[in-house]
């Protein structure tokens, strides 16, 4: 390759890929502290409120994924 | 280059899917085929791909070095593995860009040898043909040329 400037480990590449990075980081954190604001006791609706999506988004998103394991899901608010 | 077709490509996406799966991604990409291949391949290409430092264990290290190295672009750095643990979600990935390009370019290669259909070796030597993205990176950092991906490939 004779441009550095296109060097899929230099530069804007760099920065491109970062994006990827970021974005596959902030997934696994989301579904990582989903799971523990579930175990500490939230309800789907404080989760959703605390991630700035609606409750039908993050329930979509995430309850299945806990069934059949020891997560505690909470229906309703109390 | 030889024929090497008892595993099939069929195999390796079906295994590219549970690397992706197993690492948390919400798409299958190209380094997770790799990694399939990687791990599956009849003896001649994995082999010839662990000559190239390009074994499951390293494939996985490069990976993570990658990726922390594209975080610290951004400047930010990656957590432990603790932190991010949890119930896998259970879709099934969709289809990354770079897992369709490198199955479009391994057809083409396969065709080109007078295969209709492709193996393993047209999958690498079609993923290794990408410019840009996390394969090219994990290449570079393994400081391994699509040129002796190549020449390895065509001994195996």
């Amino acid at each position: 390759m004779h441009d550095q400037r296109l060097a899929p480990a230099s530069g804007v590449a760099d920065a491109l890929a970062s994006v990827i990075a970021v974005r596959e980081l902030a997934d696994r954190l989301e579904d990582a502290s989903v799971e523990r604001a579930l175990r500490e006791g939230w309800s789907w609706p404080q989760i959703a409120e605390a991630l700035g999506v609606t409750r039908q988004a993050v329930h979509k998103k995430h309850a299945g994924r806990f069934d059949s394991t020891d997560v505690p899901l909470r229906r309703r608010q109390s | 280059m030889k024929q090497h077709a008892n595993v099939t490509p069929k195999l390796f996406v079906t295994a590219a899917i549970d690397a992706a799966k197993e690492r948390g991604a919400r798409s299958v990409e190209s380094e997770h085929l790799l990694l399939a291949i990687a791990e599956r391949a009849d003896p001649p290409l994995r082999s010839a791909l662990a000559d190239l430092g390009l074994d499951p264990g390293s494939l996985d290290r490069l990976l993570r070095e990658e990726r922390a190295r594209s975080l610290s672009a951004a400047g930010v750095q990656p957590l432990p593995t603790w932190a991010l643990g949890s119930v896998p979600r259970i879709d099934r990935p969709h289809w990354g860009a770079s897992t369709r390009s490198a199955l479009v370019r391994a057809g083409r290669i396969a065709r080109q040898s007078g295969r209709r259909r492709m193996e393993g070796a047209d999958i690498v030597l079609a993923i290794a043909a990408a410019e840009f993205g996390t394969v090219p990176r994990v290449l570079a950092l393994a400081e391994v040329t699509r040129d002796s991906i190549e020449l390895r490939l065509r001994a195996a």
